[in-house]
């Protein structure tokens, strides 16, 4: 967990994003998922029961296999089945909502407790203690039923599975940074990528790119930590690096592959020892963690490394009654967006029917592996030929506004869309990164000097966060700009990893370590402020769905800006202060954002703890 | 100063005594359920005498998007009313509809747990903008005859507040 400092990370991301946390579906796919819970939790795989639609064309990403109906992401379901048995377990003792009050409750207690311990400051942990019991007897007070569901534990617990995933993130995020850059940095950062980066927004919905974000935060932080020795810890570590990538594919298999990628070469170059006991473990690990993924499909498909969403039709909606599904239920998918589809591996990808005609088991196994190999340098290929779209760049990277590619009638014209700087403005500090390498150039850097960096296990852990963006970033973007990304959630993976880039930027490192006061009052100051402005906005311009997304976008990208002119300057300037203002101002703005659309904007009544729904009914409300 | 951990074990125990006391069915239903209410419309001005005969049309226009935004939108202003004698769940709804293809605002709702002012929200329709090819319907500038309908259902009735012609003016 990283100590009393990981702790807080943890239980302050499960604090914040706990009480954002809303019990519904923002995009219908993951209706699917929440349907394939439901079933694996019964012990299959089969789609038999479908508790949140109403037909199999609600179900984006069903296939049908020999008459038989299947889901996908099956990995998200895989973790999310052992928090449905204990909400199972508990049905009939205490009350769904109460239990939820309760451990947001334990959450502040825990929270409290920690802060104290990390303060030396008793008192803190009473503040904490009386917070808890208060959250706890108000809920009492005004607890409703989770009724607009027939069965709500399903999604509740992939909604918790997916909570618990951001909080873990912050908590590796937090590791790692510590690692490179030392503990006051590794704070902030942990913090910011729960509050300060779309993880923070899509940490209260059930969605797959939280559990990718967190993977791949994993991976590298093993990765990392692998460098450093060759002792039992560091092979261990190797291990679980790819053993991370393993369980991954079961999620999204060609996430998996663009990071086996990336992972195998770096690390087989970078490794302090190949010996046979270090490649024995990593072969291990790896073998072991496909098992999910590797059963999976074998059970759906028939073929090992054949994904559902690679089967023929995982795009399209099926017809309902092509297969026979239990309809018992009807969810209430309230503002339900439809999604775009895959990026990867879906219905417009050359995918092959199971079985693929007479070649052995063996040789369909090659042929498959060829063909994902294919697929990717082809994906890759069409990724640097988007990246000279430089319309295309600004739309995904800069500003989004109105985007004349984007099919906004799927979403009701709304703009809802937004680009990184805009949503995640610290990585403003990044268009800063020429003039610092060029600085850096003046200075004297010569090959041996690189090549001697090189050799150094943070320098080793930078190559590889810089080469795993890039790779991710570019297979996806053909893809961008698309309607119901919200903030770019594709390459939600690739953001954790440009936080850490930020973080490692000297003129960063300087300012978060030395002037921490300035960059966590700035933030408060930039919360309260800019919150305080955007809702007196809201109240008195009434402000439409798609307006209040190009507000707060805006307010980001300004901010983004200005962190970049700081870090341009920092050597003009030389003050510590300014950056951290400048950094504070920036991650405020985002944390204005996910608070927003957390409270205001994709909202139906739906807050998981009835304390939010009853202060969300007085706030004003989006047009 | 030595760290007690006692008084967090006993906040812990009582949480957890009063989540089980509170039983498998402690929380209160938010759905549609039986019961009625008076309610009366307060705002906007032209609904507000919709109970006696009244004759002021309700026209609502399109204005441009802000921020970016280059749809324009059906501004719809919020509903507020008075309730009296509420009991039981019953639902405020209201419904607008537009003779027009392409504007389709969904009807809202709320559930009126108690008396006094509620407010009902209904989100402003974003139309698209001229030259916009990529899908659904353009709606051409003009005046359109609309209507809108709120009424006070539960399971025990349906009872209606408002009933009106409404003008919706799409500009250019």
């Amino acid at each position: 967990m990283g100590g009393t400092p990981g702790m807080v990370v943890f239980l302050a991301t499960l604090v914040i994003l706990g009480a954002l946390w809303r019990i519904d579906f923002l995009l219908n796919d993951s209706v699917t998922v929440a349907n394939v819970v439901t079933n694996v939790a019964d012990g299959r795989l089969a789609v038999t029961e479908a508790p949140y639609a109403l037909t199999a064309g609600e179900q984006p990403g069903l296939v049908e296999v020999d008459g038989v109906l299947y889901g996908r992401n099956y990995g998200q379901a895989y973790l999310a089945v052992p928090i449905l048995w204990v909400l199972d377990a508990t049905a009939g003792v205490v009350d769904l909502r109460l239990l939820l009050a309760a451990g947001w409750s334990f959450a502040v207690l825990g929270l409290g407790r920690s802060v104290g311990r990390l303060l030396d400051r008793p008192v803190v942990a009473r503040i904490g203690e009386a917070a808890c019991l208060f959250a706890f007897a108000a809920s009492l007070l005004v607890a409703t039923d989770v009724d607009w569901l027939t069965r709500p534990r399903p999604l509740v617990a992939l909604g918790l599975s997916t909570l618990l995933l951001a909080a873990t993130a912050a908590t590796v995020c937090y590791r790692l940074v510590s690692w490179a850059q030392g503990r006051r940095v590794g704070f902030a950062s942990g913090l910011a990528l729960a509050v300060a980066t779309p993880v923070g927004f899509w940490g209260s919905f059930p969605k797959r790119h939280v559990l990718s974000a967190t993977a791949l935060l994993l991976v590298v932080y093993w990765f990392a930590v692998s460098r450093t020795g060759s002792d039992r810890r560091a092979i261990a570590a190797r291990a679980g690096a790819y053993a991370v990538v393993g369980f991954l594919a079961s999620v999204h298999a060609f996430e998996a592959a663009f990071a086996l990628a990336v992972l195998a070469p770096l690390d087989l170059l970078t490794a302090p020892t190949n010996d046979r006991r270090a490649l024995g473990a990593v072969a291990v690990a790896f073998g072991v963690s496909l098992l999910p993924m590797v059963a999976t499909n074998l059970a759906i498909s028939g073929q090992p490394l054949q994904p559902p969403r690679t089967l023929p039709g995982a795009d399209g909606p099926l017809a309902p009654g092509q297969a026979a599904i239990d309809q018992g239920a009807i969810g209430r998918p309230a503002g339900v967006v439809g999604d775009a589809g895959l990026p990867l591996g879906s219905g417009d990808i050359p995918g092959r029917p199971a079985g693929a005609g007479l070649l052995s088991p063996v040789a369909a196994l090659l042929d498959r592996v060829v063909w994902v190999g294919t697929y990717m340098g082809d994906q890759f290929v069409a990724g640097v030929a988007a990246a000279t779209d430089l319309d295309r760049l600004y739309h995904v990277l800069v500003r989004s506004g109105w985007i004349p590619s984007v099919r906004y009638h799927l979403s009701d014209y709304e703009t809802l869309e937004t680009a990184m700087l805009e949503v995640l403005p610290l990585a403003g500090a990044l268009l800063a990164l020429p003039g610092v390498a060029l600085a850096h150039l003046r200075e004297g850097a010569r090959f041996e000097r690189l090549r001697a960096g090189l050799a150094d296990p943070v320098r080793q852990t930078d190559l590889f966060v810089g080469a795993l963006a890039v790779t991710l970033f570019l297979a996806y973007l053909p893809r961008l700009p698309l309607y119901a990304m919200f903030t770019l959630r594709y390459v939600l993976p690739v953001m954790p990893l440009l936080l850490y880039a930020v973080a490692r930027m000297p003129p960063v490192r300087s300012a978060a370590a030395s002037a921490p006061r300035t960059l966590g009052g700035t933030w408060g100051v930039t919360v309260a402020v800019v919150g305080g402005g955007f809702v007196c906005t809201l109240a008195v311009l009434g402000l439409a769905r798609g307006e209040v997304i190009q507000f707060l976008a805006l307010s980001g990208l300004v901010t983004a800006l200005a962190l970049a002119a700081a870090t341009a300057t920092r050597p003009i300037h030389e003050r510590d202060q300014v950056m951290a203002t400048a950094l504070g101002v920036a991650a405020g703005t985002t944390t204005v954002f996910v608070l927003a659309t957390g409270l205001l904007v994709y909202v139906d009544g739906n807050h998981a703890l009835d304390l939010v729904r009853l202060v969300v009914a007085r706030l004003p409300a989006v047009g | 100063m030595a760290w007690r951990p006692g008084t967090g074990a006993l906040v812990v125990a009582t949480v957890f005594v009063a989540l089980v006391l509170a039983g498998p069915a402690w929380g209160t239903p938010t759905g549609v359920g039986g019961g009625t209410a008076t309610v009366s419309v307060v705002s906007p001005a032209a609904l507000a005498g919709a109970d006696a005969p009244g004759d002021d049309s309700l026209t609502l226009r399109t204005t441009p998007g802000r921020f970016g935004t280059e749809a324009t939108y059906l501004r719809i202003p919020d509903l507020v009313v008075d309730v009296r004698e509420q009991s039981g769940r019953p639902q405020l709804i209201a419904d607008l509809s537009v003779d027009a293809d392409g504007i389709d605002p969904p009807p809202v709702s709320r559930i009126l747990h108690r008396s006094g002012t509620h407010r009902l929200a209904y989100p402003d329709a974003a139309l698209p903008p001229r030259g916009y090819d990529h899908g659904g319907t353009a709606v051409e500038p003009g005046t359109y005859d609309g209507h809108l309908e709120v009424r006070v259902q539960s399971f025990d009735g349906d009872h209606v507040v408002v009933n009106r012609s409404v003008e919706v003016v799409v500009g250019r």
